[in-house]
């Protein structure tokens, strides 16, 4: 039962936003979705949660379409950064509603994350802080019994104790009950090694997807002096670099291991270089 | 399941708003006045109209229904042709609610007799004087006017900027104009045919006033502002916000 994005299209105001957009996101796995801001990260989420409407192209589930079929939509959840919730609404009145939309809720989970970030259910949404409604958000969303979750900046507002937790939580609730998690955040090192799939779009394109593990082992940092970095890598596929004085640093992708000359560095390329290089303007370089 | 359970949460919040409703109406129609009156000592007597504000009441508390509930449906998975269905539901079953009260209200005013306020139900005791089903049937599809009115407002608002709020109402506000001027314009045997029209759909009879015309208008009215409603939430689009 995948859930398949195919051929998506969005434009606002004529301007392009998604273009030819195709994903095929697997059962029971964890994926990355990074992209810069303006990419079309929130939008694609979106358009899969039915929130708003393609122009063209389709979401299907186990072949369905997902558009009105309140059966299917059921098996989605998104937590946005959008607060959807009434404002004078308190936090147990919030997940007992939800519990009763979804007809299930883990109640268990939910108790218990309430308690460890400290989250006072009698509160109202409107008297919680950014980081609160965050967690508030976060626990009905791995509380639901949705098949796929979508989370959308989950970490926005949490402190360095609390991303922590939550990166935590997740890994633990996705061992109890596995489930697709889809994952959009500009703190890739802090996902990285909770990510299988990596997804990267950007201008509104999906540019790379690949495991975490791929690009992990593919890509390359060469660094060393200027001539012999570059004669090292010509016919390599650089992706970016960098310079300071006489020593450069060459971003590779498809490095393919072989003997080092003298004067050369190889070392791993991380994601968030790897994101960067991948993702640069003309004018950033 | 999503269905029932959002019309349970509309009609919660619907039943929670009538009673603040009726608390106002009996502090500002009876307590507040009739206080006045025992201190000032003097023998002044009004009359508070019951139609309109249970036509307003709905209005707004559809008008705003229809604006925060999507949001909080659509975060519950819900579809778009549930979020239309539970709000026709809970506003018709709210309409009834507020015509039974509103008729009770009415009638035990009339039995305990109050010397300085009396109660009115405008179109009813013009189109019914004497009280019957019909008369019940009538309230309910006036207050339920007004709901679906508020259904299409609550879209409007929703769906246009401010900028194209303003053309559109300016546009709405131009129109009696522009219908005024057409219907100067035209032949004294059209402008007699139209207002015989008109007449006739109100239920304008030379034998005085007839209720079931005005229904049938009433229920047409309800059914293009439900018609229209259905084309704006169909494929409604949730707004970005913060």
């Amino acid at each position: 039962m995948s859930l398949t994005v195919a051929n998506i299209q969005k434009s606002y105001h004529k301007q392009s936003v998604l273009t030819d957009v195709s994903i095929d996101f697997k059962e029971e796995t964890i994926y990355g979705l990074l992209g810069r801001n303006g990419a079309g990260k929130s939008t694609l989420l979106n358009i899969i949660s039915v929130r708003i409407f393609a122009d063209s192209g389709s979401v299907t589930l186990a072949g369905e379409q997902l558009i009105g079929n309140e059966g299917l939509q059921n098996r989605l959840f998104l937590m946005s950064e959008d607060n959807l919730y009434p404002k004078s609404m308190k936090v147990n009145k919030i997940f007992k509603l939800t519990a009763a939309f979804y007809g299930g809720f883990d109640w268990e989970l939910a108790n218990h994350l309430t308690q460890a970030f400290n989250l006072n259910p009698k509160l109202a949404f409107k008297k919680l802080s950014t980081g609160y409604r965050s967690i508030l958000k976060l626990i009905v969303a791995l509380s639901v019994p949705a098949d796929y979750v979508f989370l959308d900046e989950p970490i926005l507002g949490l402190d360095a104790s609390h991303r922590d937790l939550f990166y935590r939580t997740l890994i633990q609730t996705y061992s109890d009950r596995p489930r697709t998690f889809v994952i959009s955040t500009h703190l890739i090192e802090e996902v990285a090694n909770i990510i299988e799939d990596f997804i990267i779009i950007d201008n509104g394109q999906v540019i790379e997807q690949k495991s975490g593990e791929a690009i992990k082992q593919s890509g390359a940092t060469i660094s060393g002096t200027q001539d012999l970095v570059a004669s090292f890598t010509a016919g390599m596929d650089v992706i970016g670099q960098d310079g300071l004085g006489g020593l450069v640093s060459y971003y590779v992708r498809d490095y393919q291991a072989q003997a080092v000359p003298e004067g050369i560095s190889v070392s791993p390329l991380n994601l968030q270089a790897y994101f960067v290089q991948i993702t640069q303007r003309e004018g950033e370089k | 399941m999503k269905l029932k359970t959002a019309m349970i949460y509309r009609l919660r919040y619907q039943l929670k708003s009538l009673g603040i409703f009726y608390l106002y109406l009996i502090l500002f129609a009876i307590v507040i006045p009739g206080f006045v009156i025992y201190i000032a000592g003097g023998k002044v007597s009004g009359e508070s109209d019951l139609t309109i504000p249970g036509f307003v009441f709905a209005l707004i508390l559809a008008q705003i229904g229809v604006r925060t509930d999507f949001k909080f449906f659509i975060q519950n998975g819900m579809n778009r042709f549930n979020i239309f269905l539970s709000n026709i539901f809970s506003n018709f079953v709210v309409s009834n609610v507020i015509a039974i009260t509103m008729l009770v209200f009415y009638n035990l005013m009339k039995v305990f007799h109050l010397n300085f306020q009396e109660f009115r139900l405008l179109l009813l005791e013009q189109y019914l004087p004497k009280p019957s089903v019909l008369s019940y049937i009538l309230l309910v599809v006036i207050i339920f006017l007004g709901a679906t009115l508020g259904v299409l407002l609550g879209l409007f608002l929703d769906r246009f900027s401010s900028a194209n709020r303003l053309v559109i109402g300016a546009g709405v506000i131009m129109l009696p104009i522009l219908l005024f001027t057409l219907i100067g314009s035209l032949s004294d045997h059209a402008r007699n045919k139209l207002f015989t029209t008109l007449c006739h759909i109100l239920g304008l009879t030379e034998h005085g006033l007839k209720v079931i015309p005005l229904l049938i208008t009433l229920l047409v009215l309800i059914g293009i502002n439900t018609g229209i409603s259905y084309l704006m939430n169909y494929r409604r689009v949730l707004k970005r916000m913060s």
